[in-house]
Order: structure tokens, then C-alpha cells, then sequence
């Protein structure tokens, strides 16, 4: 007698419910077995200059001056020399020992100043390019510092989404198994009224049921209750047997009757 | 005024009023026992009132909402009868009669031998099992029954 469900609903409460606690259960036991992800220390590796090549810190004409340099120290020294043989034929001692003497006393101071000058500006290119190369080594040590930070917090931060979502997820599969429960005391009650109205109806139904039966046996009782009335008609009538006596006199009755008279 | 050859008699005497009471009440008897079953033909079971109706139907609609099974709108009780007075309900007689009915189909000689000691309800013609139909001789003194 029951009607079809409604066709728009796309589950009844207890599917409903069904889909939900097992949704919740499914849920749960991925949340038993939820294994944060591990946090992998993060390293860097920092610069060094030993090692280092120096060539890309240095001057490329630093040849070039220094030649540059040697060629003004000689042309000085040139001009120096043509001095002291000027001064040396003003003393009319061009040639001789004493103008010897000090050409060669200037050529000394000549060449030691070459020697200082050069190995002044060599040394002072390489510091160059050693101070150069370590502001790079510091520069790099320095950026894989920060990139390891930055490895380092990423990790903590996926960490902490992963721990968070899957909370979340715990979360909703906590409701989700209230409304599973909502929804199976819907189907309950709903089910539980039809029954009691159901129950309801049938009763009536039993009793006019119970009506044409109780007719039906007073149809059936119809001879017997004939029979009884009729009986009980007759009850009353009282056994009237005996009530009054009588007595018819015989043939001696008489004789002794005359007797008596006699 | 014994044994002197006479016979002695015993003999019932009542009244005559009260003999003729006697003798109707018999006849009564005899005349009620040839009476057959009366139904009821009024109502014996009252109908669902309009709030309980609706409340029916409300859970048909609660039911659907919720893709549960429904009634459809089927009636399980039958239509009800509405007597006199604006009285709504249902009579057992349409199920007294027709148990009567199956009766009289399945067991025709029962039912003719029941309906033998009672007068046709319709034509009230008596059957041949009722007293009426079948007159013994009264052994009051009267002879006969009085009184009517």
C-alpha cells in the first residue's frame, strides 16, 4: 500500500545517514593514521677565498700601468742622466771617474725606484682583488644563509597547513556524523508516526471488524436465545401437582354411611 | 371419609387470572423465540475527524519531503457514512450481512435449517420449526390459550 518515495530527493534520511557516518568513519581512520611530514635540517655551505681565483678581481691593465710606470720612472731617470752629463762637462769632468761615479750612484737610485714602484702597485692590485673576491664569498655565504632559512620555514609552515587541514578535515567529519545522526532521528520519527498513525487506522479497522462480528455471533446465538426465552416463559409457571384433593366415596362408603343412620 | 372402597383425585387449580397469565406468557415465549436476529444498522464505529485527516497528510508530505515511502493517497478505511443527525462512521452490518450471505452460499442447509425456526424477516412468513408451526395440544384446564 506504500507510495513511491519522491523522485527530487536524492537520498532518503537514511541513506543520508549511511553516507554520512561512513564518510565520518573513513575520515577518522585517516585522521588515526595521520603522519606529519618530517622536518629535514637545512645546511649551506659557506664561501671561502681559499681557492678562489682571483683573475676577475683584477685590474686587466694593471700590466699596462705598471709598464706605464717604469717607462715614466726611465724617462725620468733619462732626463736625470742628461742633467748630471750636463753638470759633469760644465765641470769639465765629463768622463771622468767622479762623473762615473755618479751616474751610476743615480742609475741605482734609479732602478731601486722601479723595483719599489712596481712591486707597490702589483701588491696593491692584489689586495684589490682579494678584498673584492671576499665581499663575493660573503655575498654568497650570505644568500645560502637565507635560502636555508627559507627552506627551513617552508618546511615549518607546509607543516603547519598539513596539521591545520587535516584538523579541518577531523573537524568535518565530526559534524558530518552529527548530521548523519539528524538525519536517521528524522528517518526514525517520520517512520515512528506512520506507524503510530498506521496503528491508529487499523484499529479502527478492527474494531468494525470486531462490530460485524459481534453481530454475526448474536445471528448465530439466535436459536439458543429462542430457545431460552421460551423455557423462561415456562419457568414461571408454578407445579401446580397436588394443589387439591378430591375423594369419590365407594359402594362400603355408603353401606357404612346407611349404618350409621340405621 | 377413607377406605370405604372410594378413590381419592388430586387436580391443579389455580386461578383463573393467573392461569391465563401463565398461558399468555407461554404464548409470548413461543412467539419471541420465533424471532430472528435484528442487526444494527447504524453506526458502530466513528469516523477519522478533518484534524486527524490532515494530520495523515501531513505526514505523507513530511514522508515525501524527506524520500521516505508514502500512503500515495490511499485510503486504507472505506468512505464513511454519515447518518442522521451528522453522525460520521462505519456500520458492521454491510459485514454482518455479508457473512450472513457466505454463509447461506457455503452452507445452504444450515442456513435453511437455521432460518426454519424463525419467520422470514421480509415477508414474515413462519418457518417450519417455529413453534407456531408446529401446535401441540395445551393440557391446561382451560384447553386453549386465552387471551388473544
Amino acid at each position: 500500500m506504500a507510495g513511491g518515495a519522491n523522485p527530487q530527493m536524492a537520498a532518503n534520511p537514511y541513506q543520508q545517514a549511511s553516507g554520512a557516518q561512513q564518510a565520518a568513519l573513513a575520515t577518522t581512520q585517516q585522521g588515526l593514521g595521520f603522519t606529519p611530514m618530517g622536518i629535514t635540517p637545512e645546511s649551506y655551505q659557506a664561501g671561502q677565498i681559499a681557492g678562489t681565483n682571483l683573475s676577475p678581481y683584477t685590474n686587466p691593465y694593471e700590466t699596462q700601468v705598471v709598464q706605464q710606470s717604469m717607462r715614466d720612472i726611465g724617462t725620468q731617470a733619462q732626463l736625470g742622466m742628461n742633467q748630471l752629463d750636463a753638470q759633469a762637462q760644465q765641470a769639465r769632468a765629463f768622463g771622468g771617474s767622479r762623473h762615473g761615479v755618479a751616474m751610476g750612484e743615480a742609475m741605482k737610485g734609479y732602478t731601486q725606484q722601479m723595483a719599489d714602484t712596481a712591486t707597490r702597485m702589483r701588491q696593491q692590485g692584489y689586495n684589490t682583488a682579494l678584498g673584492l673576491a671576499g665581499q663575493d664569498v660573503a655575498a654568497q655565504t650570505a644568500a645560502n644563509q637565507y635560502a636555508a632559512g627559507q627552506r627551513a620555514s617552508a618546511q615549518s609552515q607546509n607543516l603547519a597547513a598539513q596539521q591545520a587541514a587535516m584538523g579541518t578535515r577531523l573537524g568535518a567529519a565530526q559534524q558530518m556524523a552529527g548530521l548523519g545522526g539528524q538525519s536517521f532521528g528524522y528517518g526514525q520519527a517520520i517512520q515512528q508516526q506512520q506507524m503510530q498513525q498506521g496503528q491508529q487506522q487499523r484499529q479502527m479497522m478492527q474494531d468494525l471488524i470486531n462490530a460485524g462480528k459481534q453481530q454475526y455471533a448474536g445471528y448465530t446465538g439466535a436459536p439458543q436465545q429462542g430457545l431460552a426465552t421460551f423455557l423462561g416463559a415456562m419457568s414461571g409457571v408454578p407445579n401446580l401437582q397436588g394443589q387439591q384433593q378430591g375423594y369419590n366415596a365407594g359402594f362400603l362408603d355408603y353401606l357404612m354411611a346407611a349404618g350409621q343412620f340405621a | 371419609m377413607s377406605g370405604g372402597g372410594g378413590s381419592s383425585t388430586t387436580e391443579a387449580t389455580v386461578p383463573k387470572f393467573l392461569e391465563t397469565g401463565y398461558q399468555q406468557g407461554i404464548g409470548m415465549g413461543r412467539d419471541l423465540s420465533a424471532m430472528p436476529y435484528t442487526p444494527f444498522y447504524g453506526p458502530d464505529v466513528a469516523a477519522m475527524s478533518p484534524l486527524e485527516q490532515a494530520s495523515f497528510q501531513g505526514s505523507d508530505v513530511m514522508a515525501s519531503a524527506f524520500g521516505m515511502p508514502t500512503t500515495g493517497g490511499q485510503q486504507y478505511l472505506p468512505a464513511p457514512t454519515q447518518f442522521e443527525g451528522g453522525a460520521m462512521g462505519y456500520s458492521s452490518a454491510p459485514i454482518f450481512e455479508q457473512a450472513v450471505s457466505e454463509l447461506e452460499a457455503r452452507r445452504p442447509a444450515q442456513a435453511d435449517y437455521y432460518n426454519s425456526f424463525f419467520i422470514d424477516p421480509v415477508t414474515g412468513e413462519m418457518g417450519s420449526r417455529t413453534p407456531a408451526r408446529q401446535p401441540v395440544a395445551l393440557e391446561m384446564q382451560s384447553g386453549g390459550r386465552r387471551g388473544k
